[in-house]
């Protein structure tokens, strides 16, 4: 018998000993240890040990400003958590606020200027030639381009498009660019746009927001109000709403009338959802005022009153009010008059795919059961309303008295500016549908997230066509500045002092500031002291009055301190204190660094319009009121509508707060924007299937996306949200992400709610 | 002999790797760290001082739990030392004197993605603190701190056994454990009440 060791012993021990490290805790162990070795990669952020402190302020990532408190170690914020009964968030934070401390990793963040690629044709930023550059070399840079076009009397092709406009670095913006002579674009915020409404006044008017208390019946066309519209405390009121589903119209409880094409997941919460067919928002509109004049039920004491039964004592007897036109001798009424006759019940369920029973439940409750108002609303992600809709919704407002008592809109007063800045009041404002088209050759874009999308498209179409340079003062490499040919990037939301003007929902003036929490990198320059080394380098009047921000700041406050009116709800505990009862401007200041917020007493006054007969629509604007119809572009062999959605500060490619937001979108409680919904009849005509890949298709390209079928989706329409695309959270190179945005086709008047599409299955 | 010898060769290589896997293991994984002072918990919450943990161990002002107390507090007591022990010596010249906070090794701490209330869960919940850190408040000695060589984390969180097998309630801090308890309890769990 031999002693050696064979081949065979060597693999027996092995395999024992194979055997018995399976069954000894080392490979299991050494697994876990591993995954949480993982977790502690030096070049990970962590949190420093030390004693916890707490400090209040004010998100800054949308315009609401909800208050919150932070808890901080050793300079850290670690935790934030909104403020008890905060009079604007209600005490709560959304995902994004709860992570907003974690913006300043996102991996897309900038810590100083890059130069990237000139826009040539429309086409995007190239990121492959971005360089780093010095901060002063950046400023010489941007300085150099504008001296350039000075130099050769084409300042007005320059333009600042700010992403959030009413603080007091929109005033800084106004100066420069008047100074300069070139646009200030401010961009589209808020839930519903006023901006119809002032221009139908014959006077102008004040600033609107929206008290909804009381209000019995909210109609609302298309405006997320259950969902994420206008500030949290706000949306709060519309709470009791949800609990009248299945009530009708009928009933004396308060009511939501969602009018949305898209099963939102307002229009399911809605006591009542019509859905409409798409585009016909302004048909219903004029058809619910069909049923209200024809049967006389407008508010005869307030405006409506007073313009189709002429002079408040001259009222019709009897008779058909919409033959009555003669009464007030305008033009525009009768045509008015004419128009709506145009919309009987029968007519408009045509048009709107809406019984003529609903049409005219609706419009009684709507006029019968007041206070009601009618909401013409704007999707962060879809764009606002055609103006011809828009038009017809304040119209019914009008019909009803909703703009002549305090309960719905109301007028809210303008917040003080600084004295300095009162004196030498900013330039006009330019509406970037009234900007002419190839005509910019720099557009600076502000830093701040915007809540709403904006697509590119609407952009370059504005830009000339060689040479053109966007500027980009974001702090992050997302959003616009992908396109930029330069970016300097600013503070990121909680590392630099800024203010929280007034909500756009707010009933009533209310001033907040968020103290910052944290420094910004070295080489992040607030927006506002960039345009004053801009100004000096090009010996321009200083656009700030030669203050910093913070003085401007403080001065914004001492204004405020001044009207002695409100009170100011503190951030530490809750407790409401009267303005009068801080000695000095200065406590005052120091009450809203500390999370404090300043809530205006109500403006009395209520939003009249006045003598204004162009309050009503006028059939001889050039526009086809025939139809009250806007349809998409036409454009053959694209059989249906891709209407665009999206939540709010989440509906573009902006930089978001990578982990919440990611939790956020893996629950499902928000559509993929790489999901498209359609219809099952529309899929199986199509040629796709539910959870498989297809092309959508536009004129303008096309995009992969994962089909969702959906039979409460309307069946000649497609929805695709436009964000939050996956590159917000640093998850994908924007070059794989499907954006909806860059398929859309607005029209002149800087709409984009329709664009026709089809679907067409993926070849394998 | 030669009709066993495969046999006898396999169970070698079994024992072996069992000898490595539950012996050897715990050997090499973990390394002892002395803490920086001796510290006895029973001298304070004993019947010479009285003192319950919460003496020490405090809330702050916002329900915060304060964790283990910093040398002011120490210092209330121990300004000048009490007594001739080396231990007594060591923390009055190393640490009250010249200000410096204790550098503890923290048996219970947690990783930085754990949210743990010591509120809710003795002040709301009323458990006691020897549920979770069993008879530590009345120990005469501070025993070694090991130190896991690969997550970094003290063997307190794992277990004092290799396997991860419980010999006693407080026997384990990990995830697993704290569910356990929450299951008994009828609590219903979310990833976000701890990771927040």
């Amino acid at each position: 018998m031999s002693t050696g060791w064979r081949r065979r012993d060597f693999l027996t021990v092995f395999g024992g000993g194979m055997a018995g490290i399976a069954l000894s805790p080392l490979p299991w162990k050494l697994l876990d240890d591993a995954a949480i070795w993982t977790q502690n990669w030096s070049w990970l952020p962590r949190l420093p040990r030390g004693e916890i402190s707490t400090r209040y302020g004010r998100c800054t990532i949308c315009p609401a400003g909800c208050g919150l408190r932070a808890d901080i170690v050793n300079g850290q914020a670690f935790r934030l958590t909104g403020l008890p009964n905060d009079p604007i968030g209600g005490g709560t934070l959304c995902p994004l606020g709860i992570a907003g401390h974690h913006l300043r990793y996102h991996p897309a963040r900038l810590r100083g200027p890059v130069e990237g690629g000139r826009i040539e044709e429309g086409g995007t930023g190239r990121d492959a030639d971005a360089r780093s550059l010095p901060l002063d070399e950046a400023i010489a840079r941007l300085a150099g381009w504008i001296n350039e076009l000075q130099d050769v009397g084409a300042s007005q092709t320059i333009a600042i498009l700010d992403a959030r406009p009413g603080r007091l670095l929109s005033e800084i913006y106004r100066r420069f660019s008047a100074s300069l002579g070139a646009h200030y674009i401010p961009a589209r915020t808020g839930g519903f746009s006023s901006d119809v409404l002032h221009a139908m006044g014959s006077a102008p008017l004040p600033t609107l927001g929206i008290d909804l208390a009381g209000i019995r019946t909210l109609l609302s066309f298309g405006a997320p109000v259950l969902d994420d519209w206008g500030a949290p405390s706000c949306a709060n009121q519309f709470d009791r709403y949800a609990g009248s589903a299945g009530e009708g119209t009928t009933s004396s409880a308060a009511l939501l009338i969602q009018v949305e094409t898209r099963p939102s997941a307002t229009a399911q919460r809605a006591g009542l959802w019509l859905r409409n067919a798409p585009g016909s928002e302004c048909a219903l509109a004029l058809g619910l005022a069909h049923v209200i004049v024809h049967e006389g039920l407008y508010d005869r004491t307030g405006t409506a009153g007073q313009l189709l039964d002429g002079d408040g004592d001259a009222r019709p007897s009897s008779g058909d009010p919409l033959n009555q036109g003669a009464a007030v001798g305008s033009s525009a009424l009768c045509g008015y008059r004419e128009l709506l006759a145009h919309y009987p019940p029968e007519q408009t369920a045509q048009l709107t795919g809406i019984s003529s029973a609903t049409i005219r439940d609706v419009a009684r409750r709507f006029a019968t059961a007041g206070p009601a108002v009618a909401i013409p609303g704007q999707d962060p992600g879809g764009g606002p309303l055609d103006p011809q809709a828009q038009q017809a919704i304040w119209n019914l407002n009008l019909l009803t008295g909703a703009l002549d008592r305090r309960r719905g809109f109301v007028s809210r007063r303008a917040l003080p500016l600084p004295q300095r800045l009162a004196d030498a009041p900013g330039g006009a404002v330019t509406s970037l549908s009234h900007v002419p088209d190839g005509s910019l050759r720099m557009l600076i874009v502000d830093g701040a997230l915007p809540d709403h999308a904006l697509p590119w498209e609407l952009l370059t179409r504005k830009l000339a066509r060689h040479g053109a340079r966007l500027v980009s003062l974001s702090p992050f490499r997302s959003g616009l500045a992908r396109h930029a040919a330069l970016r300097i990037p600013a503070p990121a939301p909680l590392e630099f002092w800024e203010e929280v003007p007034t909500p756009w929902d707010a009933p009533t003036a209310t001033l907040a500031i968020a103290a910052p929490l944290a420094e910004p990198p070295r080489g992040a320059l607030h927006p506002s002291a960039l345009l004053e080394r801009i100004a000096k380098l090009l010996g321009m009047p200083s656009p700030g009055g030669d203050a910093d921000y913070l003085m401007l700041l403080r001065e914004r406050a001492a204004a405020v301190f001044l009207t002695a009116r409100g009170h100011v709800h503190r951030g530490r505990d809750g407790r409401r204190v009267p303005l009068d009862d801080y000695d000095s401007a200065e406590a005052f200041w120091q009450e809203l660094a500390a999370g404090g917020c300043w809530i205006d007493d109500a403006d009395k006054t209520v939003a009249r319009l006045g003598p204004a007969r162009r309050a009503f629509l006028d059939p001889s604007q050039p526009t086809s009121w025939d139809q009250g119809i806007a349809s998409a572009p036409s454009a053959a062999g694209y059989p249906l509508t891709l209407m665009p959605f999206g939540p709010r500060s989440m509906a573009g490619e902006e930089a978001l707060p990578p982990v919440m937001a990611k939790l956020y979108r893996e629950s499902h409680l928000r559509s993929s924007p790489e999901d498209v919904h359609v219809h099952p009849e529309t899929a199986r005509r199509a040629g796709v299937e539910d959870g498989l890949p297809a092309w959508v298709e536009t004129p303008a390209g096309k995009r992969r996306f994962q089909v969702q079928t959906d039979p409460a989706v309307h069946p000649a329409v497609i929805h695709i949200a436009t964000g939050p695309a996956p590159a917000s959270f640093g998850d994908l190179p924007q070059e794989e992400y499907p954006a909806v945005l860059e398929l859309l086709s607005p029209n002149e008047k800087g709409v984009w709610r329709m664009t026709p599409a089809r679907l067409r299955p993926v070849e394998c | 002999m030669s009709r066993h010898r495969g046999k006898l060769m396999f169970l070698g290589g079994l024992i072996a790797a069992l000898a490595v896997g539950w012996l050897g293991l715990p050997i090499v994984l973990y390394e002892t760290i002395d803490q920086p002072l001796q510290f006895s918990h029973a001298t304070h919450t004993g019947d010479l001082l009285g003192m319950d943990c919460e003496a020490c161990h405090t809330f702050d002002e916002a329900g915060r739990f304060c964790g283990v107390p910093g040398i002011a507090l120490c210092a209330t007591c121990h300004e000048e030392a009490l007594g001739d022990s080396p231990a007594e010596q060591h923390l009055v010249e190393a640490f009250i004197h010249p200000n410096l906070e204790i550098p503890w090794l923290v048996y219970a701490r947690q990783p930085d993605n754990v949210f743990f209330p010591h509120a809710a869960h003795t002040v709301l919940a009323e458990i006691s603190c020897e549920r979770c850190h069993g008879p530590h408040g009345h120990s005469d000695r501070l025993r070694p701190y090991q130190r896991n060589r690969i997550s970094g984390y003290s063997r307190d969180i794992w277990g004092s056994n290799i396997a991860g097998i419980a010999s006693a309630p407080w026997d384990g801090m990990k995830m697993g454990d704290c569910s356990r308890c929450h299951r008994q309890r009828g609590i219903v769990e979310s990833c976000q009440d701890c990771h927040k």
